[in-house]
This record gives structure tokens, sequence and C-alpha cells, in this order.
């Protein structure tokens, strides 16, 4: 018999020990991983359909996604006076409240998915899922992701961050995307849209969007499918577009 | 590297004659020291200035006339004079000569000015002369004047509010804006090659909109 099996045998516990102890520990496990004192503050709006958010951070992170279509509700991991939180008419102010020191917060928020967006971070991740209203997202620093856009009016820019676009281009909307950093753009493979393309690196990759009258080098313009939508994008690092 | 180092280096620099290495040590003195920055803003604009300067051509006649004086003057000249006046025979037209003045008291201005900086300034901010763009070509793309001014008064309003700035945010600050006065330096040297180059400009544009940006942005501290 080798060493483990003796001592399993010699010290193998009763059944309703086992349980007992197993649900003792969960306890103790759940208890530690749940800070019951963990600032949170939470603001809930009515919105119509054509309302407009507007949200200010410094550091942290920003995540919006669509939700109720009537509601706005915007929660962060901090305690309430940490936040400002203003409604006038359509528009919804949120910012991060800087005289109480500048510190990470991260931000939830759900909209309708009508719901006009502006979104302001320094060295703030915005990540976007589901919207169709206007949306302007800028940052400094941090990594800008947007899933499953639907609008006709999209403005991003970032100083240094990264930016990813996952979403349709509508018939006559305005498109631009700018940073000193990396641009990735996923769209249909019917997309309609005219280009004014621009890398500092000559690294324009169009991913099989065959442009019509495109340049070549740092500077790419030009047409696919039958144009309409204006797209402009401007980056220091890489720029690929990628069909889906 | 310190400014000793750097400002002999800055001519090699514009003329792309420093080897990898050094450049990269040069870009990065350039990216926080706002001395240096001005005078290589300053440099890079003579060369640009020069380069669209028209070449002045003698009228025939003229040609022929100094032909011959020339020929007769040098027959009966000693070496040494002989040589003086071909080192300073240097043909020049009224307005490129009030543009080379103009110039030269321009750059002696902007070093009187540069003197009164302190040496430990914000980097790329600290005076409307670092942060003039080159717009007196009509190739290169003029910055408007608002966004220059705009730029020169957050500029002084930063600099003056920046030491009771949390260091985390500093960093933030000095970081961006370094990366953004990279963009625009490699910028303005691809322009000083190729002035109609169309990539360059709008480069030149949206790292101008970036640094205004920022600047806005962090005023409010």
């Amino acid at each position: 018999m080798s060493t483990i099996h003796y001592f399993a045998n010699r010290f193998s516990p009763s059944r309703p020990l086992l349980t007992r102890s197993i649900i003792v520990l969960l306890a103790l496990g759940g208890f530690a991983g749940i800070d019951a004192n963990a600032p949170t503050c939470r603001h809930a709006f009515v919105a119509g359909t054509d309302s407009h958010i507007r949200l200010k951070n410094y550091m942290g992170s920003i995540e919006v996604r669509s939700g109720e279509k009537d509601r706005i509700v915007v929660t962060a991991d901090v305690s309430d006076d940490c936040i400002r939180a203003d409604k006038k008419g359509n528009m919804i102010e949120i910012a991060a409240v800087k005289e109480k020191g500048i510190r990470p917060i991260n931000f939830v928020v759900s909209i309708p998915a009508s719901c006009a967006v502006t979104l302001e971070g320094y060295k703030c991740k915005i990540t976007v899922h589901d919207v169709q209203g206007d949306l302007e997202v800028s940052t400094h620093e941090g990594d800008i992701d947007l899933y499953k856009i639907h609008s006709d009016s999209v403005k991003v820019n970032s100083i240094n961050g990264r930016i990813m676009f996952d979403g349709d281009i509508l018939a006559n909307g305005l498109y631009t995307f700018d940073s000193l950093n990396n641009i990735d753009l996923f769209l249909p493979k019917d997309a309609s849209f005219d280009v004014l393309a621009t890398s500092d690196h000559d690294h324009i990759d169009l991913g099989g969007f065959g442009l019509v009258d495109s340049g070549s080098g740092k500077r790419i313009a030009g047409r696919h499918g039958n144009g309409g939508a204006k797209m402009k994008v401007t980056s220091e690092g890489t720029i690929h577009f990628h069909r889906r | 590297m310190i400014c000793t180092e750097c400002q002999p280096r800055l001519s090699d620099y514009i003329d792309g004659h420093l080897s990898p290495g050094e450049r990269l040590r040069v870009q990065e003195h350039l990216s926080f020291c706002v001395v240096c920055a001005v005078i290589h803003q300053d440099l890079n604009l003579i060369v640009v200035t020069c380069r669209e300067l028209p070449t002045h051509t003698p009228s025939p006649i003229w040609q022929r006339i100094q032909a011959e004086i020339g020929t007769e003057i040098t027959a009966n000249r000693s070496f040494w004079a002989r040589l003086w006046s071909k080192r300073f025979n240097i043909s020049l037209s009224l307005p490129q000569l009030v543009l080379a003045a103009s110039l030269v008291i321009a750059g002696i201005v902007s070093l009187s000015v540069i003197e009164r900086v302190s040496p430990g300034s914000i980097p790329g901010i600290s005076n409307s002369a670092s942060v003039a763009p080159i717009s007196r070509s009509n190739t290169t793309p003029a910055i408007p004047d608002d966004v220059k001014k705009s730029i020169e008064t957050y500029s002084g309003h930063i600099q003056e509010r920046m030491p009771t700035w949390d260091p985390q945010m500093r960093d933030t600050f000095e970081r961006n804006m370094a990366a953004i006065n990279l963009s625009l330096d490699r910028v303005q040297q691809e322009l000083a090659v190729n002035p109609d180059d169309d990539g360059s400009r709008d480069l030149l544009r949206s790292a101008y909109d970036k640094k205004l940006k920022l600047l806005e942005d962090f005023s409010e501290f």
C-alpha cells in the first residue's frame, strides 16, 4: 500500500463532516470575496428616444450598453459624492468630481439604443456595445472598443489609445477615427463609403476592400460600393480594415 | 543627452545625416526640452524658407560684364585677394537679402526669449515659439491663428498650475505631450523634404488638434 493510500484511508472524514466543512469553507470564501463596505453609486433617469448622455471620467473605465428603452442607468464603483449627475432637458451629464481626488472610477452605463452618447476619458478605457444614436468618444490614453454600432454619426478621437470599431456604415453617415495609435475597423463587406485614410508609416491595410480611385502610400482616398457615407481615418500607427 | 550635446547636432539632424541611434537620442531630447525644440523649429524654418526662395539668375549682359571684369581683375590680383573675392562672391536679390536679415533678427529675438524661460519648464508648451508651426510657405499648411493663440493661452495657464498637479496626472500629460511633439517633429521634417505631401499635411493638422485638445483638457486642473 502506498503512503498516500495509507493516509487517505486513515484520515478519511465521514460524509456529514465533509459536507459541513465544505459549506463553512464556501461561506467564508463568499464573505471574503464580497466587501459589504465597497462604495457604489447608482443614478437612474427617465429617458426618451432623443435623449443624450455625456460622461466624463479621468481614470478607470467606461462601459456603455443598450438596455431598457426608456431609462438610463449609471453605476460606478465609488461613493455618490465622487460623481456629479445632472439632467437638463434631454441632456444627462455625468462626471467624475476631480475635487475628490483623481482616482480610477469604473462606470457602467445602460441606455436606450437610440440615445446619443458623448464619452470623454483621460487615462480611461472605453467600451461601447449596441448603440444606434450619435456617438462621440475621446480619450488621451485609453483604448476605445466599439462593438455592434449602428449609427450614422461616429466620431472617435484618441491621442495615444488604440481604436477598434465594429459596426455598420449607414448611407450618408459620417465616421471619423483619429489616433496616434493603431486603428482597426470591422465593416460589412457590402458597405458603401468614401474614405480618406492617412497613416504615417504607410501602413494602411484595406483588408480586401477594393477602392475605386484609391491613392497609395500614406494617404489613400477612394470609394467602396456606391459611396455615400463619408469616412476619415487618421493614424500614426497602422490602419486595418477588416471585412465581415 | 543634454542641450550642449543636442544643439550642435541639430543641423545634421534636420539634414538626416545622423546615425539612427544619435537621431533617436536627439529626438528624445527634443521631446522634452523646450529650448532645443525652439532652436530646432527655427532652423527647420530657415531650411524650408531657403528651399523655397527663387533662384537668382543674372541676366546674360550682366554675366558677360562680370566675366570681363573678373578676368581683368583676377589677372592682376594676389592669391589672397583672389581667394577673398571667390569666397564672398555671393549674389543675392534684394528680397532675398531682406528675408535673410529678418530671419537673423527673428532668430536673435527668439533666442533672447528662450533665455528667459526656465530650463525646467513644461515640455513643448512653454511659449508660443515652441508651438508655432512652419506656416510661411504656401505649400506648408498654415495653422490658424486662433489655434496658435489658444495653444499659447492654455500653455501659460498649465505652466502656472502644473506644480500643483497629482504626479500621476502630470505623468499622463507629459507622456501624451511628448508623443504629440514627436509626431509634430516627424511630420514637419517630412514636410521640409516634401512640402506637397498631403498625407503629412493631414497628420500635421491632426497633431495640432491633439495638442490643443490635450492642453484644453488639462487646463481645467
